[in-house]
């Protein structure tokens, strides 16, 4: 179980977010909506180590995670990052391999199990064709499907995705929330930002509401995002509705009124 | 490519193997092995070609039967003249690219040269004040060295200073302190005797294999291997260096302390090239370029591609260089005829390899 008690912290003496509280189960995925600037994307650096907090805990499987080493908490932590940043003609299936850095010694190369593990990733997310292409000339959707086989292939507990579908459209949409549902059922926890209230609906079992570094609730999509507490974090009127889909399932929308 | 399926019932448990067999592997050991029979032609060759012309059957047996079945001022010539010049081309060659194909990974950049933090100058300006000192050979290497160094170290220190995007403010610290050294070394060429010390600082700027002989090769060898072999260890790191430093920590990198070691390893390269060539520019940013448009980015393949194309370079370099015109050609302008055409090349293409 993944536990973040009374978290406090941002970049030096500026304080970005205040007393966060919330846990997530193996299995289980969790949502983090708010406007831009509420503190998202700090929380993420918190978790995966780049950013101190200033106080509160943080906690995996009962271990502060702030006392692991690097290489310890990236076999715990990944993280698919929002934006890539490739300038070299590096292949597909060389950029997933890099995921099992955290698992062999520093001047070691990867053996012939990382080999094989990175082809069987490929090939859990459907990818495998795409092995030897060159990752910087993919497309957003394809790139983002490579980070997610490069956070599987660390093989941690933990995914921390930071706004996976933003900028795709809706065919690589489905695609990532596949992967993510995929993942999901093999045991991960996993955690994602998003600036789309209607998405936790979708894919998470919980959603963290923030609004301006500090959180308005956490708990189920249906209680916690409703047309008030969205009208408090996006400051405008906002409606929540439940429509039919074509293939018979509820859906829940969220919509702005202007 | 043919992978096979496999049924893997948890994450990654699988059992095939289908990765040993890949094209792309078999078609790098192919052109390594390549490489290297090029790289003996052409050392054993550069034996050959000079001022005073030796025949390869000369060579070959002074390497397989040893120096006394040669006559004597051939051994000598060999021994003293061709060998320690032959190795030095090779090894800076093959130094410099290495050099330079990690600093253009780890600052995720690929105009980059191992010159960035401001090596060649600082030792430039070692070199040219053990020149007007009237201080002998030994204390110019000694004092390019050094001061190749100490700008390197000084470019890390204020580089450093920043939290994040360190890549950025260690290539604007070090290309300050290489215009610092450049103004420096203006001046005391400004204030130098013009008729024997000026000369011999502009001569010495151009970069020249001439000056080489055995106990200057001991001397920077020695630190040059030490630096390949730490960025060859580092072959994988390299690789998530190109990453942007949240995601290498994430993946379980700590890239300042990565960073800091690759630095070290080219930096002693670097350092030791010039205080035994002078400035031999545009090697260490043309040869990893050619390298990855061959064998990709992962340095695993890059670091030794680039180690014998960039020996084998040099050495053919130097060769013309001794050889082209009656009078010897500064290597350092041979490499910059080759060097700024490619660059211009690389600008009109995007530079995106």
């Amino acid at each position: 179980m993944l536990e973040v008690k009374h978290l406090t912290g941002g970049y030096g003496k500026k304080l970005i977010l205040y007393d966060i509280n919330f846990s997530v189960e193996p299995g289980t995925v969790v949502g983090i909506l708010g406007p831009n600037g509420c503190g998202k994307t700090t929380l993420l650096r918190m978790l995966l180590g780049s950013l101190h907090k200033t106080s509160g805990i943080i906690s995996f499987q009962g271990k502060d995670i702030t006392k692991l080493k690097r290489n310890e908490l990236a076999r715990h932590f990944a993280y698919i990052p929002q934006r890539d940043s490739v300038t070299f003609p590096y292949t597909v299936f060389e950029m997933v391999l890099m995921g099992r850095t955290a698992h062999f010694n520093s001047i070691s190369t990867p053996s012939k199990n990382d080999i094989e593990f990175t082809y069987s990733i490929l090939e859990k997310l459907n990818i495998s064709y795409m092995a030897d292409m060159i990752y910087a000339k993919l497309s957003g959707g394809e790139r983002q499907l490579v980070l997610i086989a490069r956070a599987l292939c660390q093989d941690t507990d933990l995914l921390i995705m930071d706004e996976p579908t933003s900028s795709l459209d809706y065919k690589n949409q489905k695609l990532i929330i596949d992967a993510i549902k995929l993942a999901s059922q093999a045991g991960k926890y996993i955690l994602f930002t998003t600036h789309s209230p209607s998405e936790p609906f979708l894919i998470a079992d919980s959603v963290l509401l923030l609004k301006e570094g500090r959180m308005v609730g956490f708990g189920s999509p249906t209680d916690i995002l409703t047309s008030q507490t969205l009208e408090q974090v996006y400051g405008i009127p906002m409606d929540v509705l439940s429509i039919t889909s074509k293939n018979n399932q509820e859906v829940k929308l969220c919509l702005p009124v202007y | 490519m043919t992978y096979t399926v496999t049924k893997a019932v948890k994450w990654g448990n699988s059992m095939s193997k289908h990765a040993n067999s890949s094209p792309k592997k078999s078609k790098y050991y192919l052109l390594l092995v390549a490489l290297i029979i090029i790289s003996v032609i052409t050392i054993i060759s550069s034996f050959a070609i000079g001022y005073y012309k030796i025949p390869i059957k000369d060579i070959l047996t002074f390497i397989f039967k040893g120096e006394k079945h040669v006559p004597s001022n051939i051994a000598i010539i060999i021994k003293r003249i061709r060998f320690p010049r032959i190795v030095a081309a090779f090894m800076i060659g093959a130094g410099l690219s290495i050099a330079g194909a990690s600093y253009q990974g780890m600052f995720k950049n690929p105009l980059v040269s191992p010159d960035i933090l401001g090596v060649s100058t600082g030792a430039g300006l070692g070199a040219a004040l053990a020149i007007v000192l009237d201080y002998p050979n030994i204390m110019i290497q000694l004092m390019a060295f050094v001061f190749g160094i100490v700008v390197v170290f000084l470019a890390y220190l204020i580089g450093t200073r920043t939290k994040y995007r360190q890549e950025v403010s260690l290539i604007l610290a070090g290309t300050m302190l290489g215009t610092l050294c450049s103004s420096f070394i203006t001046l005391i060429k400004y204030l130098a005797d013009p008729y024997e010390k000026l000369p011999a600082i502009t001569y010495w700027l151009m970069g020249s294999l001439s000056r080489v002989n055995n106990k200057a090769l001991l001397f920077s060898v020695i630190p040059m291997v030490i630096g390949i072999v730490i960025l060859y260890l580092l072959r994988w790191r390299l690789n998530i260096l190109t990453l942007n430093d949240e995601e290498a920590l994430a993946i379980g990198v700590n890239p300042k302390s990565v960073r800091l070691i690759a630095i070290i390893g080219a930096t002693l390269i670097s350092a030791s090239s010039v205080c035994l060539g002078g400035i031999i520019g545009w090697v260490g940013l043309m040869i990893p370029h050619i390298t990855r448009g061959l064998v990709g980015a992962d340095y695993r393949r890059t670091l030794p591609i680039s180690f014998l194309i960039g020996g084998t370079f040099l050495l053919i370099m130097d060769n013309l260089a001794r050889t082209l015109y009656a009078m010897e050609i500064p290597l350092g302008v041979l490499t910059s005829l080759f060097g700024a055409p490619f660059f211009i090349v690389l600008i009109i293409r995007g530079g995106n390899r």
